[in-house]
């Protein structure tokens, strides 16, 4: 009894049985897999697996064991052993992970890098800021990326063929109803926004999510930042005006206060303008953000800005181009922008709402009062059901308000008010149909109250994963707009107006290096025209675009350097507005290229950028001439430049930045207009369409108080 | 005779969980020998094995996870100027070695020195971008970490560290990293780590001071 005891304690020192465990960690596409945990399960007992995939180990370990195989990338490998076993072989094979589906993002149409994963961004606040050309101005930045087409006379984002409208701007999801600052014709307005509210900027060339509505050609996706990361006072002197903030941080909330004055009339007084300026433009604004992070990593988000601008000048006739006519803008605007993210169970829930409140009053020999409202509540639902399965759905409804009034010299006026109840509702999800193939499949239904009609638009994309950050995806959707409020003055038993897009696309995003290449095809159909005659409106219009993307950014091979080089080729015709025959608009051009380079001397603490842009010429319409729309203006060259310099002044971090557009002086023409009757030698006057200025100058000065880590302080930091 | 058995089997379990302890010891103190001497990311990324495989084996002690996570964190320093995707992933690798830990020891000031160096190794990877959003959360934990322990050389030798290497407009730069140098090096000389204790740092220090020195 006693021996028997003694025996089963002692049993594991007298039987001293030992195990070697060998064998080579595959994939299961076969790939060696180097650097592979190989361990049995609560032990001491495992090895590294060698530039082979080899491993062999020694174990002392009895019985049942758990041996496993962990490498970042793959699911754990498992397999129960019995042991001892003198020489044991094995062969574990690794699969890939599938929780890559929450990484992939499918690169078709979509400006979106996979590398800084989830926040996937192309373009940093900083990124946009240090663009030269697009002085700070989230718009003027996008304009260096392929699919873009400069509109130097607007400022605005023409993409791929399609007009200025058919690219919307969506913030947290919302719709903005006007992105753009208040402007008159061929004076380019900004964007209203600054990039440095977005922690990320997505740009989508087509083929976007059917979580995305009332856009024919492009959605610019903006991100705003969650809580502001410290109290910071704000004070920037600039050229042009001047603006004052304050951000407080509290521990889960932080909130912002912020004012700014701008006035051109100083800096035109020294620059010579082609604009003859009566009252330089002004503008005031005040803006306010609070953040609140919940408990249970909920986001509630608030922003809301209200802003007035004026300018007046004397402007070129329309009739007569030679001859000037005064006009006035005066312009304000209210936006908010509200909305909570949070965890319900295993859903993300998001909602929203957003209200606009614009007014353009336009005064010349005419005046004429536009007021644009709208109040829009979306909210969204996602959640991963596996690995390979996710599911996003979710509705929006918006009820707008559109009010006109004109009156003309003769007297003559009229009145329009228009309202839209818009509700839509959307579907979509992101699947895995083989391992190296991801599918996002969408359907969008949509109502216009305004309109009577109903649509259906589905989207679909697909990659296929060639390697880690590399794929050639496709995408198809159809899309629809409603016409413009001002192409509804007279009817509105209109349709939407509607776009099919195609695509295909090759991408590779590695060690610092990107690479996309896409081509598309896109179709429009029922696109507004207005008879010559009656002025009514009817979806007589379609058109076409087609053409080739192409974009390198190296942010590798230059030490201190980031370049990007976009280039398009665009081929399009449309019939649509008062076009007599299908032809190129004049805001289409062949080709279009930009190079972006940025470079830090850390040693003089500054950031210089470059930019130089090339744009084929664009049609104008000579009356001079049968053929419609058949002028090419001159090519288009811009080379611009800025600086940033970071210094410290009186203990606060400040940033001093100075920017100059065109600094080698090309004339650049951007149109013609034409008198409305013949001249006395029986041909019809022209004037150019020019910037305002040949060059713009820029200079700001930031100063962040409270942004300096003072070095004794933060020992003294809270537990 | 009943109790001597009794007695008996008590040092045996006793002894066999000394025996577990030398064991414990003796696979630690290899690791970290091993830890002290590697210079590749491959080699770094094998011995965070070993401490990942001590882990498994310990699953209450927080050291095996600190030490997986620091020789994550050393590999993903080498991965930054390698193949900076990868060292985005090894840095995750890390900081969940890490979470492991701080359950195990809430409290332990070396771990919220290690945490403020995994943010470090996030501001590396793009100081431009991250160093805004996560400078102040890099001082918050050093600074916590020192409340935790007054003694911890290695949080102001990471002060320091961060601070000399912010540009100088933002109050980094030699003139100001060097009191935390100092002070380091003080706490350096104090300091008696146990054999398998966090002890890093004071080699860098030193070369630092006298970098500082020189200038």
């Amino acid at each position: 009894m006693r021996i028997g005891f003694f025996i089963i304690l002692f049993f594991p020192f007298f039987i001293s049985a030992q195990s070697t465990l060998s064998g080579t960690v595959l994939t299961t596409k076969g790939d060696t897999v180097i650097g592979a945990n190989v361990l049995l399960e609560g032990t001491y007992d495992g090895a590294t697996t060698d530039l082979n995939g080899f491993f062999s180990f020694r174990s002392e370990e009895q019985g049942a064991q758990n041996l496993l195989v962990i490498y970042l990338g793959c699911d754990t490998f498992r397999q129960t052993l019995t042991l001892p076993n003198a020489a044991l072989r094995l062969a574990p094979r690794l699969k890939e992970s599938a929780s890559a589906l929450q990484e992939v993002v499918i690169s078709a149409g979509s400006f979106e890098a996979a590398s800084d994963r989830k926040k996937a961004v192309v373009l940093t606040p900083i990124d946009i800021a240090l663009t030269a050309s697009a002085t700070a101005d989230i718009a003027g930045a996008i304009a260096t990326l392929p699919g873009v087409t400069r509109n130097g006379e607007s400022g605005q984002i023409l993409v791929r063929g399609g007009a200025g409208y058919e690219t919307r701007t969506f913030i947290d999801g919302l719709l903005v109803q006007n992105p753009y600052n208040s402007s008159v014709p061929n004076v380019p307005a900004r964007n209203r926004f600054s990039p440095f509210l977005f922690k990320g900027t997505m740009f989508s060339t087509g083929g976007y999510s059917a979580e995305y509505g009332q856009a024919l050609s492009s959605a610019l996706i903006l991100q705003t930042e969650d809580l502001a990361p410290q109290n910071n006072t704000g004070l920037s002197l600039m050229s042009v005006g001047g603006g004052l903030s304050h951000t407080h941080r509290w521990k889960n909330t932080s909130a912002s206060l912020s004012g700014s004055y701008s006035n051109l009339a100083p800096y035109f007084a020294l620059l010579p303008q082609n604009i003859d300026w009566i009252k330089a433009p002004q503008s005031g604004g005040g803006e306010m953000i609070l953040r609140h992070q919940t408990k249970k990593e909920g986001m509630f988000k608030l922003y809301g800005s209200a802003n007035r601008s004026a300018m007046r000048m004397n402007y070129p006739d329309a009739f007569q181009p030679e001859q000037t006519t005064p006009l006035s803008l005066l312009a304000d605007n209210v936006y908010v922008n509200t909305s909570y993210r949070g965890q319900i169970n295993k859903w993300t829930l998001f909602a929203g709402l957003a209200y606009t409140w614009n007014r353009d009053s336009i005064g010349s020999d005419f005046a004429q009062n536009k007021i644009q409202q709208s109040a829009q509540l979306r909210f969204t639902l996602n959640r991963s059901f596996s690995r390979s399965f996710r599911l996003k759905m979710g509705g929006e409804y918006l009820s707008g308000r559109y009010d006109e009034y004109f009156r003309d010299t003769d007297f003559s006026q009229f009145n329009v008010q228009r309202k839209e109840q818009y509700g839509a509702a959307f579907a979509e999800s992101d699947l895995f149909i083989a391992s190296k193939i991801v599918a996002r499949v969408g359907l969008r239904a949509e109502h216009s109250g305004l309109l009577q009609k109903t649509n259906l638009a589905p989207r679909l994309s697909a990659a296929y994963i060639l390697g880690q950050n590399e794929q050639v995806a496709m995408a198809f959707g159809q899309f629809y707009q409603n016409p413009e409020y001002d192409l509804l003055r007279r009817n509105t038993d209109l349709q939407f107006e509607r776009a099919t897009h195609y695509m295909a696309n090759y991408q590779r995003i590695r060690n610092g290096y990107t690479f996309r290449v896409e081509a598309y095809l896109k179709t429009y159909k029922n696109l507004v025209k207005t008879d010559p005659d009656t002025y009514l409106s009817n979806n007589g219009g379609d058109g076409y675009a087609r053409g080739i993307d192409v974009f390198f950014r190296d942010q590798k091979t230059i030490k201190r350097g980031d370049y990007w080089i976009s280039y398009s080729y665009l081929d399009t015709k449309r019939d649509y507005r008062d076009f007599p025959v299908s032809a190129v608009p004049t805001f289409a051009a062949t080709h279009n290229a930009s190079v972006v380079y940025k470079h830090w001397f850390s040693g003089i603490n500054t950031a210089f950028g470059a930019t130089y842009a090339f744009q084929s010429g664009r049609p104008f319409n000579d009356p001079n001439t049968n053929a419609f729309n058949s002028g090419r203006t001159p090519v288009y060259h811009d080379l611009s430049v800025n600086a940033s310099y970071l210094t410290n002044l009186g203990g606060h971090f400040t940033i001093l930045y100075v920017s100059a557009t065109n600094i080698l002086g090309f004339d650049q023409v951007y149109g013609y207009q034409f008198a409305a009757a013949p001249g006395p030698d029986g041909r019809f006057a022209a004037r150019a369409i020019t910037p305002p200025a040949r060059h713009f100058l820029f200079v700001g000065l930031f100063i962040n108080f409270g942004q300096r880590y003072k070095a004794a302080e933060t020992t003294k930091v809270d537990i | 005779m009943k109790n001597s058995l009794l007695l008996f089997s008590f040092l045996f379990i006793g002894a066999s969980i000394f025996a577990q302890n030398a064991k414990y010891s003796a696979a630690m103190t290899k690791a970290i020998t091993q830890l002290d001497s590697v210079q590749t990311s491959a080699q770094h990324l094998e011995v965070a094995n070993d401490f990942a495989r001590i882990a498994s084996a310990e699953p209450k002690e927080w050291l095996p996870n600190y030490y997986a996570a620091l020789s994550h964190l050393s590999a993903a320093f080498i991965l930054l100027k390698e193949n900076p995707a990868k060292a985005l992933e090894t840095i995750d690798v890390a900081q969940t070695s890490l979470d492991k830990a701080k359950t195990l020891a809430p409290g332990e000031s070396e771990i919220t020195v290690l945490q403020a160096y995994i943010l470090i190794a996030r501001v590396s990877e793009n100081p431009m971008v991250k160093g805004q959003e996560l400078s102040p959360k890099v001082f918050a934990e050093l600074g916590k970490a020192a409340g935790m322990n007054p003694n911890n050389p290695r949080a102001p030798f990471l002060q320091g560290m961060y601070t000399m290497n912010m540009p100088e407009f933002y109050g980094g730069g030699a003139t100001n990293a060097k009191p935390f140098f100092e002070k380091a090096a003080l706490l350096f000389e104090k300091e008696t780590p146990g054999a398998i204790m966090p002890h890093w740092g004071k080699d860098t220090n030193a070369y630092f001071l006298e970098q500082i020195a020189k200038k």
